[in-house]
């Protein structure tokens, strides 16, 4: 993982400014002065990548995972790179099989009256970057990247491992395509309910697991307390028991035991935090059979559409 | 004959010219008239002319602008439409649905609706410098990848998982000694800190192991630790516990009035109580003190947790979570036999509840086999100059204790009487310091003497007996420890015939991982200092000759400990070269004869040394006798008397630890 680190450190900042070994496992670094702010208004870094390296350089900062300028780091690439605008070229587009691919992967609902030509059109789509952070008794973070097509609402998860692996670009592509249909906001609402298709059983049964826990230790708890007042209330009988004595414990165990059920309620709550951290328009040619079909009494016009990126077929109603 | 509209993305960010001016791509060009009309989403109409392929009207940039930095043009019968192809349609955030919250923190819709794209390159790094800071369930522990020299021991690696998991980070560690309580400690704490559940850090410790756990932390965890006697700690006042997030606090200091105040008030994510057989009854003021502190995580380390019996299980135990073994009452009528305290009644139903808060690995069910210690001890006969030069330091150091005055401080003057032990070397370079000092007339003069015999020697016993100890060692790797810097430098060059490799504080960290390299594959022979290199792996090698012997057994123990430690698979050999007459030897045979300094585990001998309950170093200890004393004889007696502490802590452990199987015999947990 430090040699990962030392690895993205050169590169991240090579992209921020000016960056060269400096020695046995350090990096000196000038930032540019539009980066500057997050990283405390200096201009000038030195890193080292091991303890002892940190040691012998009093003027280091000490970078392993973990440790705060990582942080800092994260949030600055994050910052300066959360939109693009990313053009997948040189995608190897199927023909002839088109309608027959797409039939396999969807059931297009209704009967096929006529089917055209096939054809590329470009599509774009709202790629969503969402970091999922489960934070109950432990913390787990998780990203989540989902793909909202604009023309058609057809939402899906794989495109932004496969968009990693394909040639891309931001020179724009410019073809025919489909008009499209749906704003930022309703491609994110979208994305949204397709994150929750995928979570909610992960929190659903967190959920349960805390409760079951939760209720466990709290009547745990009850009972231990409930024994010693009881215990004390007892002792209020004996005889020559100094009754306001007894009064006075009885309420410090109250106390401690509604403090000890706070702390425990507390340590079970589940909160799920989303948060978009990366936006990209991602743009590319599909093969799209134009087809009439009839549904009931209806004939509508529709598209099958075959993704050769992420090899999956959908359907949409023009 | 199905029909689809000729439409077109244009992204107008690379497509402006000026206000007036865009440029159309080639694909567009044939299909658009040289005048023509652009119907505009809002219901505008603006007139163009294209003349090749720029397209030229009035405000025709700023127009299209409004409509966001990606617009669809749409050939319709010869009319065009001009549209948003993606429209921003107003921020998100707050509620996206039950029990989940959203945030678009930076405006990332209304940013891509503007155009306001970033390269590619920066994209894709954002991409995988946020792989970096990604805080995964606790199935993948993130603790060894930010630790430094932390094998993943399997016990090591299960009892993290057990404590984060299904502990949910109240557990009582009851590992056998030397299987690294510490470490994994050190684990569940780094967990919770790199995911953010933890900030605010409290260990309590016995005071002598104050230290050891700040070096500790800070060298396996990078993490650094205010302890509660630094002054910076003291300056700060009633306000400290709240000040510093991370604390390393005697339970003495806590435990007292004052200072139990001013933490019951404060909020601990995270609270390590080390040595807590000490919090074995709920009627002690540490017991109250760990019960009352607001605290999220509690994990108390003990390689002994009954003691005084089965009722100390209750208490600690309570005070992880209360209630887990019902009230004191009731847990000795279902589990203490009745008459003897150390006879479990209902032994699986208390070892089913006890397992859920309570982990003991042993050595062998976690198949951590530690090999012996084999210890030497080569006494020399001091040369007559040795001998008159350490005579005459003594003497010096005596008289001068009890005067303090300077420069001669206390810590120098010990600091002399450890060297003079050393070598001459050691002492001479103190020496010239001192005297370049310009101290009084009387005392330089004496410095100077002293300073003049040292230079003088030419012979030393131990320099002879440690060349014959490495001749008899033949080909085996051997690790020369010294305390000082100028013995290991005089050591060098005495010794310049054999192949060696020197390490110390001073090298660099390059010069420090080539030094192991060499040791490991090329050199017989490593000289190293105390300092500097506790977390690196020495274990290929197995004998190590202590030149010179420190005071405190800690330290001594420190050095065995980079042979003798998980992962060594020989014996380890240990020569200890001692002259005849000093302080050292009557240490060294006081920790032999009273503890059984070299015949103790791993571990041990820091339950021993906290049972002492001492809050001195024991160098300060030592050097307050050599002070104090007049005579060799009054010395002796009163390392005697230390000696029987020593014994008596040692015996205290050796029933304890005789009580081992008393609690589940023969089980692993």
């Amino acid at each position: 993982m430090t040699g990962g680190l030392e690895g993205l450190s050169s590169r991240l900042f090579s992209t921020i400014g000016l960056a060269e070994p400096a020695g046995y496992r350090t990096l000196e670094v000038l930032l540019e002065e539009g980066v500057r702010s997050y990283f405390g208004g200096l201009d000038h870094l030195l890193l080292a990548f091991s303890p002892d390296v940190a040691k012998e350089n009093p003027c280091a900062e000490l970078l392993t995972y973990g440790s705060p300028l990582l942080e800092v780091m994260v949030e600055a690439a994050t910052a300066l790179g959360n939109t693009a605008h990313i053009y997948l070229k040189e995608l190897r587009t199927s023909s002839g099989r088109t309608l027959e691919k797409v039939k396999a992967h969807t059931r297009i609902p209704g009967h096929i009256l006529e089917a055209g030509t096939e054809q590329s059109f470009l599509y774009h789509h709202a790629l969503f970057r969402f970091k999922v952070s489960l934070v109950g008794d432990e913390r787990e973070e998780v990203f989540h990247d989902v793909a909202v097509d604009l023309h058609t609402g057809w939402a899906f998860l794989s495109l932004h491992g496969q968009t990693m692996q394909t040639y891309a670009t931001s020179e724009p592509l410019v073809c025919r395509e489909m008009r499209t249909k749906l704003s930022l906001k309703e491609a994110c609402l979208i994305a949204l309910e397709k994150l929750r298709q995928t979570l909610v059983p992960q929190v659903e049964a967190n959920e349960n697991v805390l409760k079951s826990s939760c209720q466990a230790e709290l009547k745990q708890v009850a009972e231990h307390y409930e024994a010693i007042i009881s215990r004390l209330e007892a002792g209020k009988a004996r005889k020559g028991a100094n009754v306001e004595r007894i009064d006075d414990k009885i309420q410090a165990t109250r106390e401690d035991k509604e403090r000890r059920i706070k702390d425990v309620e507390k340590r079970y709550q589940l909160r799920t935090d989303l948060a978009l951290t990366q936006l990209a328009l991602v743009s590319y040619l599909k093969m799209t059979v134009p087809i009439r079909l009839q549904q009931g009494k209806e004939i509508r016009p529709g598209l099958a559409i075959w993704d050769s990126l992420v090899h999956e077929g959908y359907f949409a109603i023009l | 004959m199905i029909h689809l509209p000729e439409i077109y993305s244009i992204p107008l960010k690379s497509a402006i010219i000026d206000n007036n001016h865009i440029l159309l791509p080639p694909e567009l060009v044939h299909l658009l008239p040289e005048q023509l009309e652009l119907n505009l989403e809002d219901g505008s109409k603006l007139k163009a002319t294209r003349q090749e392929e720029i397209l030229s009207g009035k405000g025709l940039a700023k127009k299209l602008l409004r409509l966001g930095s990606l617009v669809q043009w749409e050939l319709t019968g010869g009319a065009l439409a001009v549209r948003s192809a993606l429209p921003a349609g107003g921020p998100i955030g707050g509620k996206a649905w039950e029990g989940a919250t959203i945030e678009d923190p930076s405006h990332l819709l209304e940013r891509i609706f503007q155009g306001e794209f970033c390269s590619l390159e920066r994209f894709f790094l954002a991409t995988e410098a946020t792989e970096f800071s990604i805080k995964p369930g606790f199935d993948e522990l993130l603790s060894f990848r930010a630790a430094n020299g932390v094998a993943a021991y399997p016990h090591q690696v299960k009892t993290v998982r057990t404590v984060l998991r299904q502990m949910k980070g109240r557990a009582l560690l009851c590992d056998e000694v030397g299987l690294g309580k510490t470490v994994e400690a050190g684990l569940v704490m780094m967990e919770y800190l790199l995911r953010g559940l933890v900030k605010r850090v409290l260990i309590l410790t016995p005071p002598s192991l104050l230290h050891q756990w700040q070096e500790e932390m800070a060298q396996k965890f990078n993490l650094d630790f205010v302890i509660s006697d630094s002054p910076e700690f003291k300056e700060a006042g009633p306000l400290a516990w709240s000040h510093f997030p991370r604390i390393i606090a005697s339970i003495q200091l806590a435990k007292r009035v004052n200072q139990m105040k001013q933490l019951e008030g404060t909020r601990f994510d995270l609270v390590i109580a080390d040595e807590a057989h000490h919090l074995r009854n709920h009627n002690t003021r540490g017991w109250k003190l760990v019960n009352a502190l607001d605290k999220k995580y509690i994990l108390l380390l003990t390689a002994t947790p009954v003691q005084n019996g089965l009722e100390d299980l209750f208490s600690l135990i309570t005070l992880l979570r209360p209630g887990q073994l019902k009230t004191a009452g009731e847990f000795r009528k279902h589990f203490v036999a009745r008459g003897e305290r150390f006879k479990v009644k209902n032994e699986q139903q208390l070892k089913l509840q006890v397992r859920e808060v309570m982990i003991r690995n042993r050595r062998s069910s976690a198949g951590i086999v530690f090999t012996q210690r084999r210890a030497h001890t080569i006494r020399t006969e001091p040369v007559p100059e040795e001998e008159k030069l350490y005579r005459l330091v003594t003497s010096m150091v005596r008289e001068s204790y009890r005067r303090n005055e300077p420069p001669l401080s206390r810590l120098t003057l010990k600091t002399l009487q450890m060297e003079a032990s050393s070598s001459p070397e050691a002492l001479a370079s103190t020496l010239r310091r001192l005297v370049e000092n310009s101290p009084p007339p009387e005392q330089k003069a004496l410095l100077k003497e002293i300073l003049f015999l040292a230079g003088a020697i030419n012979q030393s016993a131990k320099l002879a007996a440690l060349e014959k100890t490495l001749e008899s060692l033949q080909r085996e790797k051997v690790v020369i420890f010294t305390r000082y810097l100028s013995t290991l430098h005089w050591l060098k060059d005495s010794l310049k015939h054999l192949p060696l490799v020197v390490y110390h504080g001073g090298l660099s960290a390059r010069e420090k991982d080539e030094a192991v390299e060499r040791f490991h594959t090329e050199r017989r022979l490593l000289l190293s200092t105390d300092s500097g290199g506790e977390g690196r792996n020495l274990q290929f090698c197995h004998v190590l000759v202590n030149f010179d012997l420190p005071w405190n057994p800690m330290r001594m123990e420190q050095r065995i400990g980079r042979l003798s430690r998980i992962g060594q698979q020989r014996d380890v050999y240990i020569f200890n070269l001692v002259s005849q007459g000093t302080i050292e030897e009557q240490i060294l045979e006081i920790l032999e004869r009273k503890i059984n300094l070299f015949e103790l585990v791993v571990g041990e001998l820091d339950l021993i040394l906290g049972r002492l309950g001492e809050e001195k170093d024991m160098e300060e200890v030592i050097m307050e006798m050599v002070g104090t004393t007049r005579t060799d004889e009054e010395l002796h007696g009163q390392l005697e008397l230390l000696g029987e502490k020593l014994k008596e802590s040692r015996d205290g452990y050796d029933r304890v630890k005789s009580l081992e199987g008393v609690l589940f015999p023969g089980d692993a947990q």
